[in-house]
Order: structure tokens, then C-alpha cells, then sequence
């Protein structure tokens, strides 16, 4: 589309707008009145229609002391990711755009916009921002809290690197973490008692005179706490580290560290009045459970539950890394199988979970997938804990970490098995279960979740007579052939891609969460192939949609439900 | 525009009260009281053979009926325990201290020794404040003190809870008067609450607000944001300047025993602070107010109230937005 930018603006008829000058071919400045405020604002429109026009508020005063609007004056309209724009009508984007303006502009003079600035401090910020790593959540708390620095401990500027709570311990288990072998000091975390603003335009000149500023909102009640850590760590020094914090209205805290570093040896700039320290400001990138759960979608009330799944195969594997991103708290995981070069394209885990290099004392193998597992997961999530137990459910029926499950999850698949697991775990009182298995050759697959005070998994296979071998939910006829071996009878498997097992895996995790905060159960999800099948399929394959739900319900014939 | 209807529906969204509500809270207010009675049934006051007993109290908003949903689902219920014994006969902190551990014994909440009470926090999210009082022959005072506090902060304060709560319903002996002043409470409350961080002494205490806002209270015939703008513009004339910090401080005393000011915890600072959230108050109050258009006027108000204050209903958002010519769908991968 061929669009004239000064047609556009000749063509604007909108009260509100003084008047505007033509910088060059793409920038605009403009002049806007509303009741009570005017403002001088540039735009500059790039591959406009398709995408918005940004715009600068040159009102330099103002910058620092209004909402949505950063250091450089880059006003802060739209979520412009998630934006869809009628490109056929530019002349009613450009207006509707400079209406927005104005009245962000106006919103965000209100007093009451205040909070809002504060609630984006860190996000005013845009110009060379410094960030580091911190696994520490900081709370309205005066703390001695631990941080990683450069090495060269002589240097006059050693960089910080790392922050975390020593009180917890160092986070080694999590991605490569256990190699920020650096040095470590003890730095002070500083909860101001409110919300500061950000430096303005001017004072981000003289950020060290801003940052003393900040020090007359220290609570009073913290001198004490103050002195004690300064009287410890009396010694001069070319590098200071303070986390400052303050509270925002919407939960978590404004966090940011002050590197204070100086060419002489001082003393900490808390201790005496330092005028030759030069200042960095770094902002974090929050590693702390609450912040990366809410982040991440995961659900924090999940986080004290506690979920054992029997059976790492394809599809529990898959079921454990799913419930970990969801924020499970606790997984046991039971398995007696060992990963092989076989697994890497159906299992969960991969190639970097196989080892090549030659045995020896110092490396002991531990190829179980229950313990890689718990590797894999623990090095991607951070706070969970996780039970690996290299067993056979039959050995475990006393296990305290078993008997403690909010849910069970089977996933071993075969059919005999999971009649045996089904009359156990009733018996033991685990009545929360959810079993799930594929069908072969990419079928489909099937997840229930069950209360076995209700119904159970061997209720699948009874009818009015009593057990038959047929399962209800079955999409593929008995007694067909379909196992397939490629080395003979050892190694015989059964047909089935990674993306059946995620498939499936994916409904029994989905049912997993809807028992934990619904309560939801007694519910069969079934999915099916949309490719044409090879072998002879049930009745309800023809019938089922691509996505199946079924209810359950307790059978009178039932041998485990009657007992 | 007084956007009567609107505020309306918001205090249908917000109010506390619901018959389930109350019915949930109380029980398990019940069961806390009545498991304190069974835990203390062989205490005997120091030095005698006389049975510790107490009576309860009702007290705290819900007692007042200005309870707001609270944010999270964290409950609270205040009530008070009024133990038939004199300031001589037992020490405020030991006494205090009893209750503290005869309730300390369950692994499924936690119990925390505060400054007016002792607060009994459940994991499914609510908690009981119970105040600690000696009856003293009807001249009531309260177990003052945190349990580490000094001795000489560790007292029997006089207190009037009875009589504060039949103070704040004495605003107005007409139905709709008495009404209208809850409601605004309510209003208030929510305004707090989206304001002023949970840390610590950031917010003010409800009840400071509670009492603020009925020593200002002037009812507006079915006009609630006019009652709001005439409290709020008062509260805000509460505050005076420390001509030394430059800092605006407030003292709002209880209007009964022991009489000290409800904002004794907030530092200057967060008094300062304070005002300059009244202030801003004030003036999106008088905004809306001022506002032509009923939508913007509600945009305002959700801002001073938060999300749950409704859209007019002229701004019907799905027509509209299909005309847009450019619209935030929300989409992402």
C-alpha cells in the first residue's frame, strides 16, 4: 500500500491537535492540548500502516515523573506484540494513535498515576542496563544476603555476578549454576520503606547523588543492623555491593544493586560520606520460586503437592518434566529400566543424558532413568524435589515417599501390570490415580483419572458378565500382531512415535492439575490419529471425535470395586 | 456525574457478607474459641483455685460490617477474649503468653505473637486476630505487647472495644445513613488496598480509616462519590507539615480508651507517603466527578478502586472493538 505520510497528517481532523511540523520523511513533532494539560511530543512512523507509530514526549522536565514513559522519553503506548491493526484505514490508525497519546500523556500526570511509575521502576530503565542473576527474593527485611563477584579481588572494578540467599544455600543443582565458582561476599539487602521515583533526566547524570538520596528512606529501625554489619566489615575496600528494594503496589519488590567502586581503598559508603566513588546501577533477572512460577504460568499452590509417577517410559518421563513446569513441588519417580541409545527418540530424555566416555573411578555411571531424570529436571527447574527410586512398585509398597502422594500416576502400559498396581494401590488407601498408555502404531491414546472408591482401572475391563479381556476404551482390536523387533526377541518393542507419547502424556498431566485444584475425576480422555490405520480398529475409534471425553463409572461386576 | 448505579454494583462485588461468608468465617471462629475453652478447662488463676474463664467479643469490621473480600482469599476475623480476671491477678504478657502456647500446638497454622493479639493463620488462607482483654470488673483492658518487648511495653492497657464498635454504628441512627457510611468504608478500603504495598506499616490501619471516616462522614442522598470527596478532602486535612523534615505527619486518636493514635506505626516517612495518596485521591475523586463522559469517569474510578469498579455500561468493549482500527488481541506463542 502506497501511503502519502503528509496526506495523512494535512487529512487530520482532531481538536486536540495545535499544530504539527514535518521533521523528515518518517518524523513528525506535534503539539497536543487537552482540558488541562498540553504537550510536545515527536512521531515517527516506520512501516506504517503495518506496524504503529512510536512516539517521544519532548517535554524533558516531565521524563522521570510520569508513568509509560522511559529515560529517553519513548512513550509507552501499546502491547504492541499482541496487536492487530486494520492497515486499510491509516488515516483512522494515526488518529485513534494520537488520541491514545494524549490521553496516556493525561492519565499519566494524575497523582494517582504515581503507582504506576513506581510499579515500573525497573522498566524506566533502558539505557545501557546492567543485569545479573539472583535467586534471592528479597521481602520488607533488612538482610546480610550472599554475592558472587569477579574474581580478580584486587581489581578497583570487580563486577558482581550472582545473587543468593546463603541462608538457603547455593542453587548448584540448577542449570550451570555449580560453575560460578567466583568469590563471594557478604552484601547488605536495604528495604527502603516506599516506593522512590526514578532518577529524572537530569539526575541520571549524577546517579551517586541520586542513589544517597535513597538512603534517607532506610527504616530507622534498621541503624542497628546497619552498624553491626559496618562494624564487621570495617576494612577498606575499592568495591561495595547494596541491594536496595522498595515495595511496589502489586507484590514483588523494585530491586536493584549498587556497585560503588573507587580507586583508593574507603570505607563502605554507608560508614562515611563518600564523594569519589563512581556508581553502577544493575538490575536482576529473578531466579526466585514465587517470581518464576508466576512468570512462568505455573501454578504456586501446586507447589507443597506431591505427585509419584510409576513407570519412566515415553510417556511418564514426559508426564514428570509436564508436571515440573507446572509447578509440582514433589516427584517421586519409580522405574527399574536404564536409558539406552533405543530410548533417545521416544523418551523424555536425550543424547546428553547418554554417556561416552570411559569408565573410571571418578565417574560413576548412573544410567538409571529415574536418576537422569531427576538430573534433567532438576538442572531445568529450579525448587523442586524429586525421589528417584530405582525399584520395582511391588518393592515399594512401604515406601514413605509412595504412601505420602497426593496423586499416583501409571504409565508402565502394560495391561497385566497395571490390573496388579490398580488392586495395590486400593489396598494401600492411594485412591487418587490417574493410569495412561498408547495404543500402538500411533493409534491413539488413553488417560483415566480415577477414584478407586468410585471405580477403578480393571472396571475398563468388566462387563455385565463380569472381566472380559476387552478394554472399553480400546481403539485397536485384540490379538493383532503388532510388536516389532529390529535384533532379534530382546529387543522387541512396540510401536509408538514421541509425539503419541506427549500426546498422550499431555492428558495425563491435564487430568493430573484438575484433580489437584478441581477435584476432577472419574473421567477417561481419549486422542486419536487423524492418519488412516493399517489395522483393525474398534468401534468407538470410528465413532470417537479427536479428542474424547468419558465419563466413568463403577461397574457391578467389578472383582476389585466389590471386594 | 455521580455514577451512583455503578458504585452500586461495585459494592455488591466487594462487600464481605454473603450468608455463606459469614457463616464459613464464624465457624471457624467458633472452633478456634471453643478449642481454647476445652484447652484452658484446667487453668486456674495464679495463686488460687479459681477457674480461668473468658467470655468472647465480636469486634473488628466484622463486628462493624465493613469487611471487603479480601485480595488472595485471606480471611480475617477479629474477635476479642475477655478473661474474667483482674490486672492483679494475672500479668498481661503470662496470660498472653498461655493462650500464645495452649493454641501453638498445631502443625497445620501458624501463630504469631503481635503487638494487640495474637493471630492465628491457616494454610487454606484466613486468619483469626484474637485480642487478649482482663475484664476487671467491667473496666476492660487489653494485653498490651509483643513477647519479646521490654517488660515496661508488656502492660494491661485500658481499651474499649465494646465501646469503640457502638461508636463507629452511632454514625447515624437512619438506616440509609448508616448504610451509605459502610458502604463508603467499604469503598475506602478497596482504595487501600490497591494503593499501598502489604509490607510492613505501608498502609494504613483500617481502622485509622474506619474512624477517619466517620468523624467526616456527611451523608449525600444517593450520591456516594460526593460523601467520598467530602471524607476524603478532610482525612487529607488531618495531616500537618513537620516544618524540620518537610514531611507531612497525621495523628488520629481512638475515640475511646486507651485513646493513643491509630497510626502509631507508620513511620514518618509512610505518613508522608500517606498523604500524598490522599491527595491523589482528592483529586481523581473531583476528576471523575468533573468527567462529561461516563466511561472515562469509570476509567478514573478504576483506578482510584481497581478493576472490580464496572465499566459504564455505554462502553460495550466487544461490539466496539471489532471496529477498531487497530485493537490488543492478547495472542502470544
Amino acid at each position: 500500500m502506497n501511503i502519502s505520510i503528509d496526506e495523512l497528517f494535512k487529512a487530520l481532523d482532531l481538536p486536540f491537535l495545535l499544530d504539527y511540523k514535518k521533521e523528515n520523511d518518517s518524523e513528525y513533532l506535534l503539539r497536543l492540548k487537552s482540558k488541562k494539560n498540553e504537550w510536545n511530543i515527536k512521531i515517527i512512523l516506520k512501516g506504517f500502516p503495518y506496524f504503529l507509530p512510536k512516539s517521544y514526549l519532548l517535554d524533558e522536565d516531565l521524563i522521570g515523573f510520569l508513568a509509560h514513559v522511559n529515560e529517553n522519553g519513548v512513550i509507552c503506548l501499546e502491547e504492541s506484540d499482541s496487536i492487530i491493526i486494520n492497515y486499510n484505514e491509516p488515516l483512522n490508525i494515526l488518529s485513534l494513535y494520537i488520541e491514545k497519546v494524549l490521553e496516556l500523556l493525561d492519565d499519566a500526570k494524575q497523582l494517582i498515576s504515581k503507582d504506576d511509575l513506581l510499579n515500573e521502576f525497573e522498566g524506566y530503565f533502558v539505557n545501557k542496563v546492567k543485569y545479573i542473576n539472583s535467586f534471592y527474593n528479597a521481602e520488607d527485611k533488612i538482610e546480610r544476603i550472599a554475592l558472587k563477584i569477579g574474581n580478580e579481588s584486587f581489581s578497583t572494578s570487580c563486577k558482581p555476578i550472582l545473587i543468593y540467599d546463603d541462608k538457603k544455600g547455593f542453587p548448584s543443582t540448577f542449570s550451570n549454576v555449580n560453575q560460578v565458582n567466583n568469590t563471594k561476599v557478604n552484601i547488605l539487602h536495604i528495604p527502603l520503606e516506599i516506593g522512590v521515583l526514578p532518577p529524572s533526566k537530569k539526575m541520571l547524570l549524577d546517579l551517586h547523588s541520586y542513589i544517597k538520596n535513597l538512603y534517607e528512606y532506610i527504616p530507622k529501625n534498621h541503624s542497628d543492623f546497619i552498624n553491626k554489619f559496618l562494624n564487621k566489615k570495617n576494612t577498606k575496600r575499592h568495591n561495595f555491593y547494596i541491594l536496595f528494594s522498595m515495595p511496589r503496589t502489586k507484590g514483588e519488590r523494585t530491586q536493584f544493586l549498587v556497585h560503588y567502586y573507587s580507586k583508593a581503598k574507603v570505607k563502605h559508603p554507608l560508614d562515611e560520606e563518600q564523594t569519589d566513588f563512581k556508581i553502577d546501577l544493575y538490575f536482576l533477572n529473578r531466579n526466585n520460586e514465587t517470581y518464576l512460577k508466576e512468570r512462568g504460568g505455573s501454578n504456586n499452590n501446586l507447589s507443597n503437592k506431591k505427585i509419584s509417577i510409576i513407570g519412566c517410559g515415553s510417556v511418564g518421563s514426559e508426564i514428570s518434566m509436564m508436571l515440573a513446569k507446572s509447578g509440582i513441588g514433589e516427584l517421586t519417580l519409580i522405574d527399574n529400566d536404564i536409558l539406552t541409545q533405543d530410548n533417545i527418540f521416544r523418551h523424555r530424555l536425550g543424547g546428553s543424558s547418554l554417556n561416552y566416555l570411559p569408565n573410571n573411578k571418578l565417574m560413576v555411571i548412573n544410567n538409571t532413568k529415574v536418576k537422569l531424570l531427576e538430573t534433567q529436571i532438576k538442572k531445568d527447574i529450579p525448587y523442586i524435589k524429586i525421589n528417584p527410586k530405582f525399584n520395582n512398585f511391588n518393592n515399594l509398597l512401604e515406601d514413605k515417599n509412595l504412601l505420602e502422594s497426593d496423586i499416583v500416576i501409571v504409565a508402565v502400559g502394560s495391561p497385566m501390570e497395571n490390573i496388579d498396581i490398580n488392586m495395590k494401590l486400593k489396598n494401600l488407601g492411594l485412591n487418587k490415580v490417574i493410569f495412561c498408555w498408547n495404543e500402538a502404531d500411533g493409534v491413539g491414546g488413553h488417560s483415566v483419572s480415577l477414584d478407586l472408591e468410585k471405580s477403578c482401572y480393571e472396571c475398563l475391563y468388566t462387563n455385565n458378565e463380569g472381566f472380559t479381556n476387552f478394554n472399553e476404551l480400546a481403539f485397536l482390536e485384540l490379538g493383532q500382531n503388532i510388536s516389532k523387533n529390529l535384533t532379534g526377541c530382546a529387543g522387541v518393542f512396540t510401536p509408538f512415535s514421541y509425539l503419541d507419547s506427549s500426546s498422550t502424556a499431555l492428558l495425563a498431566s491435564k487430568q493430573c492439575i484438575e484433580m489437584l485444584i478441581n477435584n476432577l475425576h472419574s473421567q477417561a480422555l481419549s486422542w486419536k490419529t487423524l492418519s488412516s490405520v493399517n489395522l483393525k480398529v474398534t468401534q468407538r475409534f470410528i465413532e470417537s471425535n479427536l479428542q474424547e471425553v468419558k465419563n466413568l463409572e463403577s461397574k457391578s461386576k467389578c472383582r476389585i470395586c466389590n471386594e | 456525574m455521580n455514577l451512583q448505579k455503578e458504585f452500586e454494583d461495585f459494592h455488591q462485588k466487594i462487600r464481605l457478607g454473603t450468608y455463606d461468608e459469614n457463616q464459613t468465617l464464624r465457624e471457624k471462629r467458633d472452633l478456634l474459641i471453643d478449642e481454647l475453652k476445652d484447652k484452658l478447662k484446667d487453668e486456674k488463676v495464679p495463686n488460687t483455685t479459681k477457674k480461668l474463664t473468658f467470655t468472647k467479643l465480636d469486634q473488628g469490621s466484622y463486628a462493624m460490617n465493613t469487611g471487603i473480600k479480601p485480595k488472595d482469599d485471606d480471611y480475617d476475623i477479629d474477635v476479642g477474649v475477655i478473661f474474667d480476671v483482674t490486672n492483679e491477678e494475672y500479668e498481661s504478657h503470662k496470660l498472653k503468653k498461655l493462650v500464645f502456647d495452649k493454641l501453638n500446638l498445631n502443625y497445620k497454622r501458624t501463630v504469631k505473637y503481635n503487638r494487640p493479639c495474637i493471630t492465628v493463620e491457616y494454610a487454606d488462607g484466613y486468619h483469626v486476630d484474637l485480642a487478649i482483654y482482663s475484664k476487671n470488673n467491667e473496666d476492660i483492658h487489653i494485653a498490651w505487647g509483643k513477647e519479646n518487648s521490654k517488660q515496661e511495653n508488656k502492660l494491661w492497657y485500658k481499651s474499649e472495644p465494646k465501646k469503640l464498635t457502638k461508636w463507629v454504628a452511632d454514625v447515624s441512627s437512619d438506616a440509609d445513613k448508616y448504610q451509605q457510611y459502610r458502604r463508603c468504608i467499604r469503598f475506602i478500603k478497596k482504595w487501600k488496598e490497591k494503593h499501598f504495598s502489604s509490607d510492613g506499616n505501608n498502609a494504613p490501619a483500617s481502622i485509622g480509616l474506619t474512624i477517619q471516616a466517620r468523624n467526616y462522614f456527611y451523608y449525600h442522598k444517593d450520591n456516594y462519590l460526593d460523601t467520598l470527596i467530602y471524607i476524603a478532602e478532610r482525612m487529607k486535612s488531618d495531616f500537618n507539615l513537620n516544618p524540620e523534615s518537610r514531611k507531612m505527619n497525621i495523628d488520629v486518636r481512638l475515640p475511646v480508651e486507651p485513646r493513643k493514635n491509630v497510626y502509631y506505626k507508620m513511620s514518618e516517612i509512610q505518613q508522608d507517603n500517606f498523604y500524598e495518596k490522599i491527595e491523589a485521591l482528592v483529586e481523581s475523586l473531583k476528576d471523575a466527578r468533573n468527567e462529561d463522559s461516563r466511561n472515562k469517569a469509570c476509567k478514573i474510578l478504576r483506578k482510584v478502586f481497581g478493576d472490580e469498579f464496572p465499566l459504564s455500561d455505554d462502553d460495550d468493549i466487544t461490539e466496539c472493538s471489532k471496529s477498531m482500527p487497530f485493537v490488543t488481541t492478547g495472542n502470544s506463542a
